[in-house]
């Protein structure tokens, strides 16, 4: 695939990873203030001396002030991630900066607050981080406070229990926010790859059109029509036609090559021309596709039913396993034909464009495994068989 | 063990109820270790009957029940048996006399609904675990404290409440937002996954129409097809285990399928169960329909076509992040009338791709909810305005 359509596709997929960030990030920074507030209670309740209180609401108005900047001032993806790790280690070192410091009762269940902060984040590198210091921070409060369990004696295997409790505890929560990331992350791919072909889809009914009714639009009378329009539109209205001269360039924009295009309309900037590009019918610009999409959204449209399950797939969980072999053989046997509307797949034209579609993915891999391993029979099979000689099986 | 690390490693491309089915699996193992562990031990330490024998009895039929619920392919049954029994095995940590056990046990039972990650169970099961977590302080005022507790318990007995309130409170919002950002997603992707069902039943009845018109025959309905994927199909069943008529059968039930109205004869009473099933799994990948083959083979076939310009940045449609000038967008509105008005995109009614849009079915997509995605108010009024002039292209 063109590197500049990869490069579409990752912006399509970095717009929907933002949307998601700045949605944790306000409940994080909302969160992070309700904890500060619960803090400066406990502070007061305690009589913490006024100087250590006013260190901590600075510290915690920085930290909090520091997220409301990024969220508004709409920072990139990057500098979003970098205050994510930075409020997770901020929070776990301030709540251990407490237990070892202040004799504040009960506080080490604040570690449970600081873990939450951290979860909220759909990301790799804070989830790692959270987890790993969740489990170190109350292994390290389990070993240094044993009595925060109110167990008067406590023995060695006693905390040891405990403490692999933790562990496999967080051990479970990180694979899970593990599956979510990556389920969030394979959706954005999919849906950025969804618009993408999308478009291709209609270029492909475009062409088929073209064929079957032999009308392809006619751009000559198009034009004329919208001439047309713009006169009676402007007529009516009572104003001067500024409509002509814009509909006239996206007409060369459709006829005239880009230096006789320059040419012609050297006072116009060239931001307004790339602009008015995007309304040319015939080169593949968005308007024509738009047009298409538009008319489609009449027509009466299936329900889909659980959008969970809505992804295609050769591989099911409910179907049975003659039924996934079955229909990878018939979707492979589909592209070695030629169809109305495309020629025949050699078997190494096939397998390029399943790996570039990300087909081969949702395949069962141990019957992927066996048509790449048998690559040779299958060749022969499909090759007797438009042949039309007959092989005993 | 190896397919199931596998699985982990490409479970991006597995199904929900795929992903549901392997947190369960392991979540019911380590189950079954803390429970081997903790409910003899509450037998030592306890010797109420309720302990003795129905904490064990319950926590061994719903744990039970939950692996034959996984085994029988409903996992989000199984996942509320699972949540049961970690439920039922809290009953044995009652017997012990510390509450700080069960104040972290609470916290561990939290941690595995959220480990399912399934905002409606957290909700249920969260909301009344908090609340038991809450009461139970509460009314253990004396047993909490511990051996080294400087302040009071009351104040400690608050930070605990608060702490679990917290950690309930921003989960709750965790998962509110996780849905909503699954929602945003999923209506994103069914909407473009429903368009393109739309574009698909086009090009279906368009290549039915280049059939008819150049007299040729279906694909499926080929010798050279049929013989190949018997081949293809029996070929791959033996290399996974299966025997050749059992394929050789399926293939011939899959060719008479497509000759059938499987609706009906799912309503069939004399036809077996185990006949339905396979027929309802195959429905959705008949060649002779729009339906999730069709969608595979054009998200193969995308690759190999054109689509959007390389040099069109984003996939976005609506007109106002298109067009700054209200001008383009008039101009742009028009074209878009005159596309609808004039160009084939509809059925007619005989199924033909043979019709476009009259100006009452354009009025009244310009009125729905749908045309927001394109146009604003402004642009939708300015087309209202002049209904008339639009009318006459």
């Amino acid at each position: 695939m063109d590197s500049k359509i990869l490069q579409r596709i990752g912006r399509e997929i970095q717009k929907q990873k933002y949307r998601s960030f700045k949605s944790s990030a306000i409940i994080a920074t909302t969160m992070l203030g309700l904890y500060s507030a619960f803090l400066l209670t406990l502070f007061i309740i305690e009589s913490i001396p006024l100087s250590e209180v006013i260190l901590y609401v600075f510290l915690f108005i920085m930290v909090i002030g520091l997220n409301v900047a990024s969220i508004s001032a709409k920072w990139s993806l990057k500098y979003m991630g970098f205050i994510g790790v930075f409020n997770v280690v901020f929070i776990y070192t301030f709540i251990t900066y407490l237990l070892f410091n202040q004799s504040l009762p009960g506080i080490f269940a604040n570690l449970f607050i600081a873990f939450t902060i951290g979860f909220i984040y759909l990301d790799v590198k804070i989830a790692t981080i959270n987890h790993l210091l969740m489990t170190f921070t109350s292994s390290l409060v389990l070993w240094i406070f044993p009595e925060i369990l109110a167990v008067e004696e406590s023995t060695n295997a006693q905390l040891a229990v405990i403490n692999a409790s933790i562990v496999i505890i967080m051990i479970f929560l990180f694979l899970s926010a593990l599956f979510n990331i990556r389920t969030k992350q394979f959706n954005y791919e999919k849906l950025a790859k969804s618009k993408e072909n999308e478009y291709r889809i209609i270029d492909g009914l475009f062409q088929l059109q073209n064929e079957v009714l032999n009308d392809p639009l006619n751009l000559d009378v198009f034009y004329q029509d919208m001439h047309t329009f713009f006169e009676r539109f402007t007529e009516k209205l009572e104003m001067e036609n500024i409509f002509e001269k814009r509909l006239e360039l996206i007409q060369d924009l459709e006829n005239l090559t880009e230096s006789k295009l320059k040419k012609k309309y050297k006072d116009v900037p060239e931001e307004i021309i790339k602009e008015l590009k995007v309304l040319s019918l015939n080169s593949h610009q968005k308007l024509r596709y738009i047009a298409y999409r538009i008319s489609q959204s009449n027509a009466d449209q299936k329900p889909l039913t659980d959008p969970r399950d809505a992804f295609n797939s050769f591989r099911h969980y409910d179907d049975s396993n003659t039924v996934k072999i079955l229909v990878f053989s018939a979707f492979y046997t589909y592209f070695r034909h030629p169809d109305v509307d495309r020629p025949a797949m050699s078997h190494e034209g096939f397998v390029e464009w399943l790996e570039k579609s990300g087909l081969d993915k949702l395949v069962e891999p141990k019957i992927l495994k066996s048509f790449h391993t048998y690559k040779d029979v299958l060749e022969t099979i499909v090759k007797d068989a438009l042949e039309g000689a007959e092989v005993p099986l | 063990m190896k397919s199931l690390l596998l699985k982990i490693r490409n479970s991006e491309f597995l199904s929900h109820n795929e992903i549901l089915s392997i947190k369960i699996t392991f979540l019911l193992i380590a189950l079954f270790l803390v429970s081997a562990v903790s409910i003899p031990f509450s037998l030592i330490v306890t010797a109420t009957t309720v302990i003795q024998v129905i904490v064990p009895a319950a926590f061994a039929i719903t744990y039970v029940i939950a692996w034959v619920l996984l085994l029988s392919n409903a996992p989000r049954t199984a996942m509320h048996f699972s949540i049961l029994s970690f439920f039922v095995l809290m009953g044995s940590f009652l017997s012990f006399s510390n509450p700080v056990y069960i104040y972290l046990f609470v916290f561990a039972i939290l941690s595995v609904i959220i480990y399912y990650q399934e905002g409606f169970p957290f909700f249920v099961y969260g909301t009344l675990l908090t609340l038991f977590g809450i009461a139970y302080m509460l009314f253990n005022v004396g047993l909490f404290g511990g051996a080294s507790t400087q302040t009071n318990e009351t104040l400690q007995i608050i930070i605990y409440q608060v702490t679990l309130f917290i950690f309930y409170v921003y989960f709750l919002l965790y998962f509110i937002n996780s849905e909503v950002a699954n929602e945003r997603y999923y209506r994103e992707f069914l909407s473009s996954k429903t368009y393109t069902q739309q574009y698909l039943e086009n090009i279906v009845r368009l290549k039915d129409a280049k059939i008819e018109a150049d007299d040729s025959t279906p694909v499926y309905e080929t010798p050279s097809f049929q013989q190949a994927l018997t081949e293809i199909t029996t070929f791959l069943g033996e290399m996974n285990g299966h025997p050749a008529k059992e394929m050789q059968e399926l293939v011939e039930f899959y060719m008479v399928l497509h000759d059938l109205d499987i609706d009906e004869a799912m309503n069939n009473k004399s036809l077996k169960y185990k006949t339905k099933e396979t027929m309802r799994q195959l429905k959705k990948y008949l060649l002779n329909g729009n339906n999730e083959f069709t969608e595979l083979t054009y998200e193969l076939l995308a690759q190999t076509r054109q689509g959007l310009d390389s040099n069109v940045e984003d996939y976005e449609t609506s007109l106002d992040s298109i067009l700054r000038f209200e001008t383009d967008r008039i101009i742009a509105g028009a074209m878009i009338y005159r596309y609808l008005k004039q160009e084939v995109t509809q059925l007619d009614k005989w199924g033909r791709v043979a019709e476009s849009l009259e100006h009452g079915d354009i009025k009244a997509i310009y009125q729905s909810k749908a045309i927001k995605e394109y146009f604003n108010d402004r642009d939708i009024g300015v087309f209202l305005d002049n209904e008339d002039i639009y009318k006459k292209m």
